[in-house]
């Protein structure tokens, strides 16, 4: 639970926001490689965090982030001209390389003009399928961080990303929420049971246990959380970690997250699995794995997830009931919806675009929950009180997610040792 | 560039803001005649300034422009009857002349309290194509300004309303914008710029069809009575010869912009704070056809423009018809005719434009001006000076396109602008 005031603290990412300064201190995914896949091809409309930009790749390969206006008087430079060194606005024919190099400026006779002044663009890397930027005060940017499944090859990982109309908070509860998986996902696990995919053999479990033991604690990135369900004479431990302000690496241990806010109101759900043996990233492996979570082209088309779709009538809403089939259900599915996501997205949404706190009911189930509510908030306080970010520092090739069996008296945390914890923050339950 | 409060301060135009005051001091147009095209036709809803009002054409072919809500109990006027010389609510049946002479009143049938009321009705004036009204103080209610086109022959004319979803100054602003056009209309303005070959454009009617393709033009300015005037000087072929276009600013947000063979007057009127109503008048000494200046506008396909509503409905959502195979062929902007591309410039500055993060540049002077002078119109007028041009007579003020000889005056193009005496 938290007060209204403090809700909108957490949830809110436009500029000048609390939580939108300590987005805008990390390096962001704002879109995947693949949505731009030719150099010099069409720019693209990106919208992060509140605010407009328009993605590009010049002939070079080169991508460049802009923001929407037009240096010279705020036209839109989605509209701009591709040309092989750079965007060119139609309206005065002003022209920028992606790294913010003026270029031409046809209505001003004096040559050293542009060499004075910089397009407003933005640091942009590519890595791991991603397009990431840096948003942030130019002095405080921070080192680009690694992240264990950057540097295989293309065919060894799996990008794939589904559009949520809802606040980015909700849907990063959903990750670091072992309980649901049991109930919301009862069909989807028994689809499981036989299958010869990893994804399948490290979530079979979880069919048969909707109490597990939860244990979560503060560390340097974020935080750490345990959910052990018993395994005949042992027990299985599997161990998410959120690292703020909004990736998380979930317990399979080869699927990682990013919720991106695109605004209050609707995220980028970013997901990138790896195997560094298999090259999961070839078909059929690769389709299978995206059509068994729901995640395959059809299915976000089908319920708006993608970013052509989000705006239209099939986007999961309280009209369209959901995109719930009662029918479906009624014939024996648990839920009526098409898969993982379609489930988690249902009830992200169905919550509100932007959920109030103030009257709903944690339990020790939701021990993870509050944990992530005080991670974020913590951060927007840190970054007040001090001007750094501890979060900021932390190893990220060094973060996991684990799954694993464990002995009855052994501790959660030989599974994750290179996780700094802070000191005395642990708490620890049993849901009921 | 400018601070965040000025912008509001010139943008802002519902009742009771500085710039709605100034606003509030000039006759508008309201509809074209042609949407109330015979005599008991359809009333009409029309926004401006921040209110509604209803206009509609009698029996006799008069029109009446009022509040949009009955004064009897607030129904909406649009609905009603238009009949026997008047316009009558649907709700109790209350009738009003178009001067808003109460007629009827049959749940309240005493004629000396029907004496005693009148509904609000606007002063109005019906000239060269469009319904004009004046929503001002009624003892500050000036001459009605004629501009030049009200005296063309119907047939030399052409009037046409595009309503934008934009404030008014991003529109104006792209108005007295000469750099632009040979960028953002370069297909028409510089017609083998895919050869790097410039071929003057032949086309009379064309607004964008410039002799030269010089594309950085040496501005000049000057304060008239109606506002200013500047020239944009390009460059031509020929030695000791520029060519001069020569382009009003008419406060609060008209312009008159040249063709070879016609002039475009075009008055950026304010529905409210973001929605606009562009009337664009084609006037000249030919005929000329609706047809030909929709064509040229671009408007002539209905997922752009709804010729109904006369509304602009492209949007982001199909990024206004941007077509960017074309791009890469033959068109410079993917867009379709000049109000297309005028108009998806200025949506996409946004719905109201933010004007503290740009940059501006020496070919950006007459968009500075505009500015100033709206300013300047917002302070005076609250330190109780009257604001510019209100009631001047606008018969002869016009744009031009012409060689001029080095030495020669650009102002003495313009016989019929009187220019402000300069202070010393």
């Amino acid at each position: 639970m938290l007060s209204k005031q403090d809700n909108e603290l957490m949830c809110r990412v436009g500029p000048g926001t609390g939580m939108g300064d300590v987005m805008r201190r990390f390096w962001l995914p704002a879109l995947q490689s693949a949505d731009l896949p030719q150099p010099g091809g069409d720019p693209k409309g990106v919208e992060l965090l509140g605010e407009r930009f328009v993605a590009y790749r010049d002939a070079s390969g080169r991508v460049g982030l802009y923001a929407e206006a037009c240096l010279h008087r705020g036209s839109s430079m989605r509209l701009a001209r591709a040309e092989p060194d750079g965007l060119r606005c139609i309206y005065h024919g002003w022209k920028f390389a992606v790294d913010g190099q003026v270029l031409d400026t046809p209505n001003v006779a004096d040559p050293k003009f542009k060499q004075r002044i910089r397009g407003r663009t933005f640091p942009v890397r590519e890595a791991g399928g991603l397009i990431w930027t840096y948003l942030g005060p130019a002095q405080q940017q921070p080192e680009f961080p690694r992240w264990p499944w950057m540097d295989l090859p293309d065919a060894h990982r799996i990008n794939a990303v589904a559009v949520e109309n809802c606040n980015y908070v909700q849907v990063i509860e959903g990750l670091v929420d072992s309980s649901h998986l049991t109930v919301l996902h009862a069909s989807g696990l028994a689809k499981t049971n036989g299958s010869d995919m990893d994804f399948a053999k490290k979530t079979s479990h979880m069919q048969f246990d909707a109490a597990p033991f939860i244990e979560a604690e503060e560390t340097d990135f974020g935080f750490h959380y345990v959910a052990i369900r018993p395994a005949g004479e042992r027990r299985m431990a599997r161990v998410a970690s959120f690292i703020a302000p909004c990736f998380v690496a979930n317990p399979n241990g080869d699927l990682w997250f990013a919720v991106v806010p695109v605004n209050d109101e609707r995220c980028n759900f970013y997901h990138v699995w790896w195997n560094a043996e298999k090259p999961i990233g070839e078909e059929p492996m690769r389709t299978q794995q995206l059509a068994f979570v729901g995640l395959d082209p059809e299915t976000l088309a089908a319920y708006g997830m993608s970013a052509e779709t989000c705006d239209g009538p099939a986007a999961q809403r309280w009209e369209n009931g959901y995109g719930q089939d009662r029918a479906l259900q009624r014939a024996g599915h648990f839920t009526g919806l098409a898969s993982f996501t379609q489930e988690d997205a249902a009830c992200s949404i169905s919550s509100g675009a932007l959920r109030d706190r103030s009257s709903e009911m944690l339990s020790t189930a939701d021990m993870a929950i509050s944990r992530l509510y005080r991670a974020l908030l913590g951060c927007v306080r840190q970054l007040k009180e001090s001007g750094d970010l501890q979060s900021l520092h932390a190893d990220t090739a060094r973060i996991a997610g684990v799954s694993a069996e464990i002995d009855r008296d052994q501790d959660w945390r030989v599974l994750v040792p290179h996780h700094k914890i802070a000191a005395a923050r642990t708490t620890g339950a049993t849901a009921a | 560039m400018l601070k965040q409060e000025d912008n509001a301060l010139i943008c802002l135009v519902g009742p009771g803001t500085p710039m709605g005051k100034v606003m509030r001091r000039y006759w508008h147009p309201v509809c074209t005649s042609a949407q109330l095209p015979t005599p008991d036709s359809d009333p009409l809803r029309v926004r401006l300034l921040g209110e509604d009002f209803v206009a509609f054409r009698d029996s006799h072919g008069r029109v009446g422009v009022f509040d949009e809500l009955c004064m009897h109990r607030g129904a909406s006027l649009a609905l009603g009857r238009v009949e026997e010389g008047g316009l009558r609510c649907l709700y109790h049946g209350w009738k009003f002349s178009v001067d808003g002479t109460l007629l009827e009143t049959p749940n309240h049938d005493d004629p000396k309290y029907r004496a005693r009321m009148k509904a609000p009705a606007y002063p109005v004036r019906e000239e060269g194509g469009i319904v004009w009204a004046y929503i001002g103080p009624k003892e500050r209610q000036p001459e009605f300004s004629r501009y030049a086109f009200t005296q063309s022959r119907p047939e030399h004319r052409v009037v046409l309303r595009v309503n934008v979803q934009c404030n008014y100054l991003q529109l104006v602003e792209g108005g007295e914008d000469s750099s632009h056009v040979g960028v953002l209309h370069t297909n028409m303005a510089r017609p083998g710029w895919k050869e790097k070959d410039f071929k003057p454009n032949t086309d009379l009617v064309n607004p964008a069809a410039l002799s030269t393709d010089d594309l950085e033009p040496a501005l000049e300015i000057e304060d008239t009575e109606f506002g200013f005037h500047y020239v944009a000087l390009r460059e031509t072929q020929q030695q000791g010869v520029k060519n001069a276009r020569v382009v009003p600013f008419i406060v609060p947000y008209g312009r008159v912009i040249p063709s070879p063979a016609f002039q475009f007057t075009v008055l950026e009127v304010p529905e409210d704070d973001t929605h606009t109503s562009t009337y664009i008048v084609v006037h000249g000494e030919a005929p000329i056809e609706a047809e030909t200046i929709i064509e040229l506008l671009g408007l002539d396909d209905s997922r752009y423009y709804d010729r109904g509503t006369s509304t602009f409905t492209a949007t982001w959502a199909d990024a206004f018809g941007q077509d960017r195979q074309r791009m890469k062929a033959q068109s410079w902007t993917g867009l379709r005719g000049v109000e297309v591309e005028d108009a998806a410039i200025a949506l996409s500055q946004g719905p109201l434009y933010d004007r503290s993060k740009e940059h501006l540049v020496p070919s950006d002077r007459a968009v500075m001006r505009v500015r100033r002078v709206l300013l300047d119109a917002v302070k005076r007028l609250d330190e109780g000076v009257e604001p510019p041009g209100v009631g001047v007579d606008l018969s002869r003020v016009g744009a031009c396109d012409a060689q001029l000889p080095d030495g020669a005056s650009w102002r003495a193009l313009m016989p019929g602008h009187r220019a402000l005496a300069v202070a010393a």
